[in-house]
């Protein structure tokens, strides 16, 4: 481990040189990436260069929904603008990953931010870094997914690395959602639960009502892409500006296929830090 | 008692703490011990503390300044209402790009004194730097640029034609360094648009059913679009391979517009942060990334898991 000495090597000076022969306003192929220094040079490891950092956005203004309060229901028209809205987002994107002839995205941030434009409207945004493999996948395949498109992947650096090494690729973000009105309890079964701690079975059945129709959905997805499976999906619950009864169940994750058979992955060194 | 001073070069006071600072020999750091012990394990050392700072009066918004003039001439609701604003944009020499080109040229004067005092403490670059801009409690309209790193300097004989800067802290900086990339420069990509709130807005805005505001999301897609190509532009200026994103921020309000203050504008912001970097060719075989698994601390993610669950 201590062979590698930068300073006997000459890697101080060799760094200082390349400053001393930059070429002032030398036109050449300058890549941005939103990526941490560990993200960028694990991103490099795995064979892959950052080529740009792309991005999408839609500024979106939410439909009315009219329902019935008394009843449990996912609210149509509020999903579809979720839906619609990020879809916006992550097809300019990726659009733009295209025209730079990226294999995939990473690093993919998809965020609701409520600007200063007025009471239902908020802007959707999808901010990732293009990346190109150094060589094609393994099997001379593309990197890119079965829709042509650029894969994205919602994985940090460091996760992306530790699945190329463990034989799997990216494929694609796979997203659910589904905003649900939970409904307000009746008069009679307020009355015949007081002062007692019970189960409320339509609370619990309107959760999962709406938890399984954002997975289900975010699975059809994965399964549109030939997955093998999706991983580090997170399953959040978003409460916009809709009051306490109407919720945002938003289900995200980054569907896989296998690179090669074996999935093993080097056994890793163990390592007792020192400071705590 | 405060000496002339013409802003021509540093400011007396700095000047005579580096000076001493270089004399003495005994440099101060920012830099946490491990920053510290990182900087040294790839042949860097640290010379001090470095600062540069500039006071600027930027005044902005209303009719007086104008920067903010979307370039509406008065087509109106009722003449058709059929008309589409465009963005006018900064980078494409909007009158906003006047304001660009202050808040640029305050920073560049904060970055200029910093790198100033870097060279003379003997540094070749600095590291951590940290780049603010807060209002001045003085004075109104006053905005404080000061920029604040560690001067550090490289063992051996070769030294850079102007100092490199960087926000990477010391342990980001050695791994880029080990990897056999170096920083150039930190720098700032700005752009502001401004669009007049047309018709067609208004429509979209009142709308029942779920609609694009197509408008203001081209308002927002062509800022951020400018600010990346600022940031493009001024890597590629010093030669630089690429840029790491440091921070990005956008903001976005309404104003009633300059033309016709009946009606409204949107404006955007966007501002980019980030360090040019270069590579150099001759690093020995990169160190493969190895992994590793600790032994202590090990309940902490299923801690941390926990905690989450009960606070919700």
């Amino acid at each position: 481990m201590s062979t590698f000495d930068p300073a006997a090597q000459g890697v101080p000076a060799d760094a200082m040189r390349r400053l001393a022969e930059l070429q002032p306003g030398k036109p050449g192929s300058i890549f941005t990436s939103d990526l941490s220094v560990n993200e960028f040079l694990l991103v490099r490891e795995a064979g892959f260069q950052p080529i740009g950092l792309v991005l999408g956005s839609s500024i979106y203004h939410v439909g009315i929904q009219l329902g019935r309060w008394g009843k449990n229901q996912e609210l149509e028209t509020l999903s579809q603008a979720m839906y619609h809205a990020r879809e916006l987002a992550m097809t300019r994107m990726e659009a733009e990953a295209a025209t730079l002839g990226a294999d995939g995205i990473v690093g993919v941030r998809l965020s609701v931010e409520a600007r200063e434009f007025g009471s239902d409207i908020a802007e959707f945004i999808a901010i990732g870094t293009a990346v190109k493999a150094d060589r094609p996948a393994p099997g001379g395949t593309s990197w890119r997914n079965n829709k042509g498109q650029p894969f994205t992947s919602d994985l940090s650096g460091q996760d992306f690395w530790t699945l190329i090494r463990a034989g799997y690729a990216p494929l694609g973000m796979t997203m659910g959602t589904c905003v649900y009105h939970i409904a307000h309890q009746k008069m009679g079964s307020v009355f015949s639960n007081i002062g007692k701690n019970v189960e409320i079975e339509s609370y619990t059945q309107a959760l999962y009502d709406a938890r399984e129709l954002a997975m289900a959905r975010m699975q059809a997805e994965a399964e549109e892409l030939q997955a093998e499976g999706i991983v580090g999906v997170q399953l959040n619950a978003h409460n916009h500006r809709w009051g306490g009864h109407t919720t945002e169940f938003f289900a995200i994750g980054t569907a896989v296929r296998p690179l090669r058979a074996d999935h093993e992955i080097e056994r890793p060194t163990m390592v007792l830090s020192l400071d705590g | 008692m405060t000496e002339s001073w013409s802003s021509a070069g540093l400011p007396p006071k700095a000047a005579a703490r580096v000076a001493e600072g270089r004399a003495s020999g005994t440099w101060s750091s920012a830099l946490s011990t491990g920053e510290f012990a990182a900087i040294r394990s790839v042949g860097f050392e640290p010379v001090g503390q470095v600062m540069g700072s500039a006071v600027y009066r930027v005044g902005r918004s209303g009719r007086y300044w104008g920067y903010h003039a979307c370039g509406y001439q008065g087509w109106g609701w009722s003449a058709g209402g059929n008309r589409v604003s465009d963005v006018a944009l900064s980078g494409n020499g909007a009158p906003s790009a006047a304001l660009v080109q202050v808040l640029d040229d305050a920073r560049r004067a904060a970055l200029g004194r910093m790198t100033a005092e870097c060279t003379a403490l003997g540094g070749d670059g600095v590291v951590a730097a940290q780049l603010t801009m807060a209002p001045f409690p003085a004075a109104p309209h006053c905005l404080e640029f000061k920029v604040i790193g560690t001067a550090v300097r490289a063992s051996g004989q070769v030294r850079p034609r102007r100092p490199f800067t960087s926000h990477l802290d010391g342990q980001g900086f050695a791994k880029l360094v080990t990897a056999g990339w170096v920083p150039v420069d930190l720098l700032v990509g700005m752009s502001i648009g401004v669009r007049h709130d047309d018709y067609r807005t208004g429509w979209q805005k009142f709308s029942w059913s779920n609609q694009e505001m197509d408008g203001w999301t081209a308002l927002v897609t062509q800022v951020r679009a400018d600010a990346r190509t600022q940031l493009y532009r001024q890597g590629a200026q010093h030669g630089g391979n690429g840029v790491i994103l440091a921070d990005s921020d956008l903001r976005v309000w309404e104003e009633p517009c300059i033309a016709n203050d009946k009606q409204t504008d949107h404006i955007t912001e966007s501002t980019l942060v980030g360090t040019a970097v270069a590579r150099f060719a001759t690093a020995p075989a990169e160190p493969r990334t190895l992994t590793v698994m600790p032994l202590n601390g090990g309940g902490d993610r299923l801690r941390r898991r926990l905690a989450q669950a009960a606070r919700r």
